[in-house]
């Protein structure tokens, strides 16, 4: 396996998968820098989410290598890993659906986003020794710091049943960052805000980045907030690489157009 | 007034550490048998309170694998037989001391049930169920038919064990043996109370909670399904034969019939009366099922002439508090002390 560049964080090659006769993604490529805010679009169907379960392990490609530049700075193929070790690596994701548990508090919810980063055995906790209570102290602040970071430090305690769904992204968002990742992949994160809440997701993106100094792929529809903050933007349709290029380039693109609104003259 | 209501929203519980409720508790159950001696309580519901102990430590586990991870189990009962039967076995056949019974009896079924959370990661929901109850149902014909180990459908029985390595029973020391193992009863449900809440705080509970809630958020956060189920059906089965060795020793006696699918589903339901992920809220659910019948019911000379009407008597409770509360009894306390404000506030 060949090293990564020494910018390229993420580097998608020659990507397939299918289910049954359908061919989801279909021989897609394309890398992402480090400290780079990347769009994934594509008209509905188009295999955006599918791309981001290959990358994330839910969904093994048939064909192609993803590899992953870890936060411990090797490159890594995470086509060979499972799914719960890819995390461990600085590569975490949110779900289009957002993907909590509605029992627990907010601040519980964010503090599985640091499962991994406990080394206190079954046996520590069970007897709750001093090694585990300052871990769980330590990890508990730091949950804190990112709540308030993002704002919502105020309601912590709350249960996350009954939060309302700009909240419930962020809390997502929250227990992503927990791991210190490299590479976040959110998945339609402004899907059903409104737009001063996608205005001012866009700006929590950027300072993210900023904080964090990670890189941010994205998979989203509305065309305001992917033409606002994202450096970089691939387009996709049914599962081929269409295009890809700055905002502006896109726009322009004259495939990317054709897919979105179709052409005059159908071949 | 608003600011009343929200600093009694704060919450603030009567004794603040959790450790020392649990103390305070276990203290409690310990006097039992001395106000049975002084005459405060009947002396035959001491024997009454040993079973809620036993059942509540299988019932606790249970709720682990249950309440926090959303996995079940109807093979509780089969568990408990088979710690039993060993335990009886080691002590009464080869004269080993108590202590060596517990720790193989626990080992041996605690392994079979990390097998059984093996079979978990393929099948789910009310499948798992049917295979528990075949796991269970199995260990219970094998208690039938495997004679010289089990004596058969007409039971074992069996003399208090060597305890402590060195205390071997006499008859003289009937009633000193009878409130030994009581108390060791009572120990050891404090232990698994404590251990239940120091691991369900704490990284463990947050992992099991995941499973439960979402298991794509629970694997993309780097939570291994597999040892968390494994963990979940070992810790479950670990305490059910832990309350089944306690249980043959503190009766001297056990048969197949006692390892019935009914005390499978008595647990479950227990869980559910009482309270889904909360610790009191199993034991008072074990309370409720085991004890009510023979502390309350029994009292109804109704009931007392139909002993089978107070199934009826669970299985209702079951559909109210599912349909109605769905948090389970523990928090009926909580509830009404709110509506006491409430009804305070308005005057």
């Amino acid at each position: 396996m060949d090293e990564l560049q020494n910018k390229t964080v993420l580097s998608i090659q020659d990507l397939s998968i299918s289910f049954g006769g359908i061919k989801a993604v279909d021989h897609l490529s394309f890398d992402v820098d480090e400290g780079e805010i990347f769009g994934l679009i594509g008209p509905n169907g188009a295999g955006k989410t599918t791309v981001f379960n290959c990358i994330t392990q839910f969904y093994k490609p048939n064909h192609g290598s993803i590899r992953f530049k870890s936060k411990q700075g090797k490159t890594i193929e995470l086509t060979t890993h499972k799914v719960h070790e890819v995390i461990g690596y600085g590569l975490v994701r949110t779900f289009q659906n957002v993907e909590l548990i509605k029992e627990l508090s907010i601040l519980d919810n964010v503090l599985i986003g640091g499962h991994i980063d406990f080394k206190t055995s079954f046996i520590g906790q069970a007897f709750n020794t001093k090694k585990s209570k300052a871990e769980e102290a330590l990890y508990r602040q730091e949950a804190i710091e990112i709540l308030t970071f993002l704002g919502i430090a105020d309601r912590k305690d709350w249960l996350v049943y009954g939060q309302p769904y700009g909240i419930l992204k962020k809390i997502e968002l929250a227990r992503s960052l927990m791991c210190k990742p490299k590479l976040i992949i959110l998945d339609e994160p402004a899907a059903g805000l409104n737009d001063l809440e996608t205005l001012d997701f866009a700006k929590v993106i950027r300072q993210i980045r900023q904080r964090y100094n990670c890189s941010i792929l994205l998979v989203e529809h509305d065309m305001r907030l992917v033409m606002d903050v994202c450096d970089r933007i691939c387009a996709i349709n049914f599962g081929k690489f269409l295009a890809v290029g700055t905002p502006g380039q896109i726009q322009k693109s004259p495939t990317v157009q054709a897919a979105y609104l179709g052409t005059e003259n159908p071949a | 007034m608003i600011k009343k209501l929200s600093s009694y929203k704060k919450g603030q519980p009567l004794i603040k550490n959790a450790y020392m409720s649990y103390a305070l508790f276990g203290l409690f159950l310990a006097l039992m048998p001395l106000f049975g001696y002084l005459g405060i309580i009947k002396s035959s519901y001491v024997t009454i309170i040993a079973s809620v102990i036993y059942y509540s430590i299988a019932a606790l586990g249970l709720n682990v694998l249950l309440g926090w991870t959303g996995l079940i189990s109807l093979g509780t009962a089969g568990f408990m037989g088979l710690a039993a039967y060993i335990s009886a076995y080691i002590t009464y056949n080869m004269h080993l001391p108590f202590e060596i019974a517990l720790v193989t009896a626990v080992v041996v079924s605690t392994l079979l049930g990390v097998l059984v959370g093996y079979i978990s990661l393929r099948i789910e929901g009310i499948y798992l169920a049917i295979a528990t109850l075949a796991v269970a149902e199995i260990l219970r014909k094998t208690f039938e038919v495997f004679d010289p180990f089990t004596g058969g459908a007409s039971g074992k029985p069996i003399s208090y064990p060597t305890l402590f390595f060195f205390y071997k029973y006499s008859r003289a020391d009937l009633k000193i043996f009878e409130t030994l193992l009581y108390l060791i009863l009572v120990l050891f449900l404090i232990a698994v109370m404590i251990l239940v809440h120091n691991l369900m705080k704490g990284q463990v509970g947050r992992a099991l909670n995941a499973l439960r809630g979402s298991e794509a958020a629970a694997q993309a956060m780097g939570i291994n399904l597999l040892k968390y189920r494994l963990f979940a059906f070992g810790f479950a089965s670990a305490t059910a034969s832990l309350a089944g060795v306690l249980y043959v020793h503190y009766n001297r006696y056990t048969n197949p019939d006692r390892w019935l699918l009914a005390l499978s589903l008595n647990l479950v339901a227990a869980i559910i009366i009482g309270g889904v992920r909360n610790i009191y809220g199993t034991i008072l659910g074990v309370f409720i099922v085991v004890a009510t019948k023979d502390m309350v019911l029994a009292q109804i000379p109704y009931f007392a002439n139909n002993p089978n009407f107070a199934l009826m008597f669970n299985g209702i409770l079951i559909i109210l508090i599912i349909l109605y509360y769905p948090y389970g009894l523990i928090r009926i306390g909580a509830d009404l002390k709110k509506l006491v404000v409430k009804i305070k506030e308005k005057f």
